[in-house]
């Protein structure tokens, strides 16, 4: 049987064959590839870091900045996805229609350009370094804002020391880097992608606190960020993290924290460069009266003394409800809480039909917001009864929630702090109630007020 | 039956003799050419640059995979700086691994598989001059051509390529801004707004060309075989290619049904796949629909689970014939073999519902379609035995060719085998859309069906460019390859039953798996070796196509009719119309001097051979 | 350890395949052309061997912990045997016929068309084998998906609702008076089952936390608010996609517990000893993942299983959850929030 070892490529290569040396000897080959993957396998099994790389610096701010309280006018439409209102200002044509009114505030002064000032030579190195001396570059960050005493109570009370920092750094990098941004401008690559936002933290201001201080100063307690972090905000894409270690958790919150002291102080120093360029308007080089430097430790200390203060500020109800454990007394309340509600200088100014109608408005990031459908029982700022106590007594900064009315001798619901204490508990009744067909029913059997 | 084969024949030689040849400018004979030869070329140059898109791409992730979180060098500055942090998004991997599948799965399996060998192979096989219908052959090449432009433009656009995995489910894939608030974006993910729009255009296209592709083969395969070539004396590569035509011709349409409702849902504002309470991404709400997510679901799977037969039944067959050549023998029970892949296609037409077992579907059609699938191993099981059965008692040349389609035999029974745990309803309900999953999808599908894709490569290499391409090289890739794609894809397995889920971008999130993290490292580095090593069999090519050994006729000693043209063949294939006397497998015919007995060629005296392969 | 063993696989591996077997095999004819069979032959037992070693690593299913995950685990077990079996053979008749059969001159290949007794009895057998499997798995499949409704069951069951949505799962159980009613009325019991569990003011809920009871049946209302997610018990073997536009219906019941109240907080990854006593297992950390592509953070919907072993520990972490709920006041030490109990 001939010819079973036939054909040609099973006989030794012919001389003529035009191979490549390398491969005249495969063993040697193979011997080399075994060699680099073992190499391979052992450089790959140690693994890598898990931390930012030391290289990395924060970026300068270069987006466009709210000079004002609120803004005016009303969206044409939701914002699409992956576009942020802001960007009308960009040049981005998908968003006319949409975010007309920020041309017009522009042009009013109240959103402002920082570009100008950090691409100019001088100003904007001297911003980067007075940054990197507040706050450090993201793999190691820092808090030090000249003043040793202040150091101190930031480290211990606000637990910015910088092993936390670091720390949280690491659980920031992979947690919440991705919708939050390296700096928590909020841009990070999926934040453009959902809505709402995620919150921008270098304006320092935070929705959901419960501290008594002024509304132009509030901070949120560390309690209120751990709330924010365990419970998620429902109705958005900030999820839980209740099942971070409680060490992780801890330290996350003062990386927000140092985030938010450092856009902040960034925030504030250039807005005031800007007022600054232009009152002297055509001048060439700024004058400083005050060194870079100076401003953005100023600032910081601002902030971070607000953020102490709030520690201890937190908001206790001047009294309790007594209709907890009472059908009766809290259908009774929630009347009450029902008519003034519904008085027309109240909270169907915003809430119309109770929120089911509610417009859309700008917030003071720049994004869009709409006044929470009370029906459809799902509530970012937690739902238990102290929570709704806080929003109403607060206000929500930022998305055009006011603080509840002040103490009016001329309006019996606010005639005294007693009164006024009373009806927003009356309120809070009301809402707890509102989104159940069964209690709206029986609201309406027991006390004539129609609701749907 | 008689009198039309003799028109037949008539035809061919009066073609041959007249020689009909018109001067053909380079780019009507190279580039739009009519000729299935070009055209399958074609088809392989293609399959095989996107083999190392699809390639990079899954080592890309495989990055992020192994080494969760980690800086990447180089890339990590250059792709992310900015808020990105550096750090690969989670966006980003998600599209990472929906671009690998369905560039692996539409640009370069079935390409390779159907467009390469079938349109190279199928006239030469059978004796034909050329496929039936030229221009729609060089029409099914062309028009992979915007499918890739589009799907390569998909990369660049806002948001960034489909990211929704390669099954597109709604309503991740298929939802969409109301008109007038930026439709063509998604609320549910970046990748799902133009990228997505982007996958559906070229997916339609690719199904569009293999359409036309299968329309050809089977007209070509009924109506165009040589004199005396019946069915059941046709090569198994031929009957592996016929009966894919025949499946993709009768579930692509279903595809391109469900791909123009999903178009039409992201761009005209149809409700197919949104069911009527409508839904909502935060403060982005969609309207009330009128349709039903589970559409698609059905829709896609009843094409996708055939797909799954399209890109393994030819590489079985091509298989089956290098296994003959190289065993010397003749293949063990034709007819059972043609009959186990008709099982195969047949069976596979319904058994789609094994993808949706946990979608919600109702669970007693969930028995039907379970009972079906667990059938469906009967047919592979024969076909591994009857693989078996050739290579009992044979004279093995362990070529380079011989050595891929036997790892195809032997992996292919480890992809077989764990799919019977899929099969399994309640044990699906467990290891459904985990590593196990993938584990035998990539054992199919890289372990058989590139291997086998290998073999063909280096099998019929001569035959295509006239050169031989290098055993040593090709001995050296099968190695590293064959060992490292083991290491690969194997420890899944483990992953799969300890309960790691699929698509998943931080495995190191839960308890459960922490222990598991290192054969994701491991898994990570061998993926690298494999896919460098894949280098060198393009190299291989390359180099023997300009520099390889000259290639005889019929290098292989092979019986079927390709080898009897000249290598390459020219225009019309063969220098006389081929007269087909018996079946392809006459090896080791016994009173014989030679051990092979080509198709048309005569019997020397005192030679008794069966007049049909068994 | 593990990393110990993997590198050692692999280097063995490489060193006999690359070092041993190549060079060998790369000879023309005569001994070396045997050595691809070992290239082979190896690769297919070191397969075999990892599946079978890879449980005395651990690296196994997570110990099934409820009624059903017996009978998925038995089935799973029964499949590995056949197909095992089945492997195992058909390699050690792949690695003989490669190291018996390599071409050599003067012995003819054999001349066989192939055995029809031989092809009727390779399809019949596993014809069988694997039609018996088919119908074998039925009931068990039914048991897992269509579980029976009715008032019985309802009464003594538990019910919660489950939403998915990017990215997380929103958890929503009854109050325990709620549950007082159900004990004394069970067509109420069903009617909600049936209803899938309308809102009401005094629900607990949490997020990324289900509550169960050992020895008690738990049905799940899945929904979903916005994509295909898909509901993973990995202990429990329970999964089921969640559709928008449907809420379906899956239960379970747990065998054991694993979660023990310290103060008033719940702790898991513990269990009960022979004797009695809880202690601390790391093996009791179950987990919930969504194991349908749903987005960025889908590898991160990541939630927590406590079963409890008594009806009463239960009910008194339902009543605590829902004290936290509905506090007036700002609670007087750092609580992590409403229902969260602790890790």
């Amino acid at each position: 049987m001939k010819g079973s070892v036939g054909f040609r490529s099973d006989r030794e290569t012919p001389e003529n064959q035009p191979v490549s040396r390398w491969f005249q000897s495969p063993s040697r080959v193979l011997r080399r590839v075994a060699l680099a993957w073992g190499v391979l396998f052992t450089i790959g099994m140690v693994g890598c870091d898990e931390a930012y790389d030391p290289e990395l610096l924060y970026p300068i701010r270069r987006d466009w900045i709210i000079n004002a309280e609120s803004l005016e006018g009303t969206p044409g439409n939701i914002n699409p996805p992956g576009l942020l209102p802001l960007q009308i200002l960009d040049g981005r044509k998908e968003l006319l229609g949409i975010s007309n009114d920020f041309l017009k505030a522009r042009d009013d002064g109240k959103i402002v350009d920082p570009r100008p000032i950090v691409d100019s030579s001088n100003l904007g190195v001297e911003l980067m370094r007075a940054l990197r001396d507040l706050a450090g570059r993201p793999r190691f960050p820092k808090i030090d804002v000249d003043d040793d005493s202040l150091n101190e109570r930031l480290a211990k009370e606000l637990k910015l020391d910088r092993k936390t920092l670091e720390r949280g750094s690491v659980v920031y990098r992979r947690n919440c880097l991705h919708c939050h941004g390296l700096n928590g401008d909020g841009k990070g690559p999926t934040g453009l992608w959902v809505n709402p936002h995620p919150r921008d933290f270098r304006s320092g201001i935070f929705k959901y606190v419960s501290s008594s201080q002024d509304e132009g100063k509030r901070k949120p307690l560390r309690e209120d960020l751990r709330r924010t972090l365990t419970n998620g905000i429902e109705g958005t894409s900030m999820p839980s993290f209740a099942l971070l270690p409680p060490e992780d958790m801890d330290a996350v919150i003062s990386y927000v924290i140092h985030l938010s002291i450092r856009g902040e102080a960034e925030m504030e120093t250039l807005k005031e460069l800007i007022l600054e360029r232009g009152q002297s308007a055509g001048a060439a080089e700024e004058v400083e009266q005050t060194p870079i430097v100076e401003r953005v430790r100023s600032k910081a200390r601002t902030a971070a003394e607000r953020w102490l203060e709030a520690l201890t500020s937190q908001l206790m109800p001047a009294s309790q409800p007594d209709y907890e454990n009472d059908e009766a007394k809290m259908l009774e309340a929630a009347a009450r809480g029902y008519k003034f509600f519904t008085r027309s200088d109240q909270c169907v100014q915003c809430h119309t039909n109770f929120g089911r109608d509610a417009d859309l408005r700008y917030d003071m990031w720049g994004t869009m917001v709409r006044p929470r459908n009370l029906t459809a029982n799902i509530y970012g700022g937690g739902r238990r009864p102290i929570d709704f106590y806080w929003r109403i007594h607060l206000g929500i900064r930022g998305s055009g929630m006011p603080s509840f009315a002040p103490v009016n001798e001329k309006d019996p619901a606010v005639k005294d702090a007693e009164a006024r204490e009373k009806t927003m508990w009356d309120v809070v009744a009301f809402i707890r109630l509102l989104p159940y067909p069964e209690w709206r029913a029986k609201l309406s059997k027991a006390h004539g007020i129609f609701l749907d | 039956m008689g009198q039309w084969v003799v028109n037949m024949s008539e035809n061919l030689t009066h073609a041959a003799e007249h020689g009909h040849h018109e001067e053909l400018s380079f780019l009507q004979k190279y580039v739009f050419s009519r000729d299935h030869k070009i055209i399958g070329i074609q088809f392989l140059f293609t399959g095989l640059l996107m083999l190392l898109l699809g390639g990079g791409l899954a080592l890309f992730f495989r990055i992020q995979l192994g080494w969760p979180g980690a800086e990447i060098p180089i890339i990590g500055k250059w792709l992310w700086d900015g808020p990105a942090g550096r750090v690969m998004p989670p966006d980003f991997y998600n599209m990472l691994f929906t671009m690998h599948a369905s560039v692996m799965i539409f640009f370069v399996i079935i390409p390779l598989l159907t467009g390469a060998f079938g349109n190279f192979l199928i006239p030469l096989m059978i004796g034909a001059k050329d496929m039936a219908f030229p221009t729609l052959n060089m029409l099914s090449y062309w028009f992979m051509w915007p499918a890739l432009i589009v799907i390569l433009i998909s990369f660049f656009v806002d948001g960034g390529a489909a990211a929704s995995g390669w099954t597109a489910y709604p309503t991740i894939a298929s939802v969409t801004m109301p008109s007038g608030s930026g439709s063509l974006r998604a609320p549910s993910q970046p990748g799902s707004g133009i990228g997505q729009v982007l996958w559906l255009l070229s997916v339609i296209f690719v199904g569009v060309s293999s359409m036309m592709g299968s329309v050809n083969y089977i007209t070509t395969i009924i109506n165009m075989r040589a004199v005396g070539m019946t069915m059941f004396r046709m090569p198994m590569t031929v009957w592996g290619m016929f009966i894919t035509a025949i499946l993709q011709a009768f579930a692509l349409p279903v595809l391109t049904v469900a791909l123009f409702l999903q178009l039409f849902d992201k761009t005209i504002g149809t409700t197919f796949f949104l069911p009527p309470s409508g839904l909502s991404f935060g403060n982005w709400t969609t309207g009330p629909g009128g349709g039903q997510p589970l559409l698609w679901q059905h829709l896609f799977w009843f094409y996708s689970h055939p797909a799954v037969y399209i890109m393994i039944l030819p590489a079985m067959g091509m298989v089956s014939d290098i296994l003959v050549t190289f065993a010397r023998k003749p293949l063990f029970g034709y007819k059972p073999m043609v009959l186990a892949i008709a099982g195969i296609a047949g069976l596979g037409f319904i058994v789609w519902g094994h993808h949706m077992f946990q979608s919600g579907m109702d669970p007693r059609l969930g028995t039907g379609f379970m009972v079906a699938t667990i059938m469906i191993a009967l047919p592979s099981a024969v076909k591994t035995f009857n693989w078996l059965g050739t290579l009992w008692g044979g004279n093995i040349t362990f070529s380079t060719s011989m050595l891929n389609a036997l790892a195809f035999v032997s992996m292919f029974v480890v992809g077989g085998l764990s799919g019977i745990f899929m099969a399994a309803t309640p044990v699906d309900v467990f290891i459904h859309d985990t590593y196990y999953i993938v584990a035998h999808i990539h054992y199919v599908l890289f372990m058989s069906t590139m291997f086998g894709i290998f073999a063909g490569v280096t099998h019929w290499f001569p035959k295509m460019f006239g050169r031989m391409m290098n055993e040593r090289v090709g001995k050296i890739h099968f190695v590293i390859t064959f060992i490292a794609a083991n290491c690969t894809f194997y420890p899944m397995h483990i992953l799969g039953v300890g309960g790691t889920p699929r698509r998943y971008f931080e495995p190191t999130a839960f308890d459960y798996l922490q222990h598991l993290q290192g054969i994701n490292t491991f898994i990570s580095i061998s993926a690298f070796v494999m896919g460098f090593a894949q280098l060198l069999f393009l190299g291989n090519m390359f180099y023997s196509l300009f520099w390889g050994e000259k290639a005889t006729r019929n290098p292989w000693r092979a019986n079927t009719l390709e080898w009897t043209a000249p290598s390459p063949p020219g225009h019309g294939n063969f220098d006389v119309a081929p007269v087909v006397l018996r079946g392809p497998y006459e090896y080791s015919v016994p009173d014989m001097d030679t051990d092979y007995l080509p198709q048309t060629a005569e019997v020397p005296a005192g030679v008794s051979v069966p007049a049909h392969a068994h | 350890m593990t990393y110990a063993i993997i590198a050692l696989l692999t280097v063995a591996t490489l060193i006999y395949g690359l070092y041993v077997v190549f060079p060998a095999a790369l000879k023309p004819s005569g001994k070396g052309v045997k050595r691809w069979a070992y290239l082979f032959g190896i690769t297919l037992i070191t397969e075999i061997l990892v599946f079978a070693l890879a449980p005395l690593f651990g690296w196994w299913l997570p110990p099934g912990r409820s009624t059903y995950s017996g009978d998925i685990d038995l089935l799973f077990y029964v499949i590995l045997a056949v197909t095992g079996a089945t492997f195992i053979g058909v390699s050690i008749v792949y690695t003989y016929v490669l190291f018996k059969y390599p071409s050599q001159e003067g012995r003819p290949s054999l001349y066989s068309h192939g055995n029809i007794k031989l092809e009727m009895v390779w399809t019949a057998i596993p014809g069988v084998l694997l039609f018996l499997l088919a119908i074998g798995q039925i009931p068990a499949w039914l048991k897992v998906k269509m579980p029976t409704l009715d008032e019985g069951s309802a009464a003594q069951a538990l019910q919660v609702e489950v939403v998915g949505r990017q990215w997380e799962w929103r958890v929503r159980y009854p109050s325990s008076e709620h549950l007082e009613r159900w004990r004394s009325d069970p067509r109420a019991a069903l009617t909600d089952l049936r209803r899938k569990l309308a809102p009401q003011p005094d629900d607990v809920r949490l997020v990324n936390e289900l509550h169960a009871v050992k020895g008690e049946r738990l049905f799940i209302h899945l929904r979903t608010m916005d994509v295909i997610h898909s509901l993973f018990l990995p202990q429990m073997r329970l999964k089921q996609d969640a559709l928008p536009g449907k809420t379906i219906l899956a239960w379970f019941e747990p065998t054991e517990a694993n979660c023990q109240r310290v103060g008033d907080t719940w702790h898991t990854g513990v269990r009960k000893d022979a004797k009695g006593n809880w202690v601390e297992d790391p093996l009791y950390k179950w987990e919930i993942a969504c194991t349908e592509f749903c987005g960025s953070r889908h590898s991160l919907m990541r939630g927590k299983l406590f079963v409890h072993e008594t009806r009463e520990d239960f009910e008194a972490w339902l009543k605590l959850a829902a004290a936290r709920q509905r506090v007036t006041a700002p609670p007087t030490e750092a609580k992590p929030g409403a229902g969260a109990a602790g890790q």
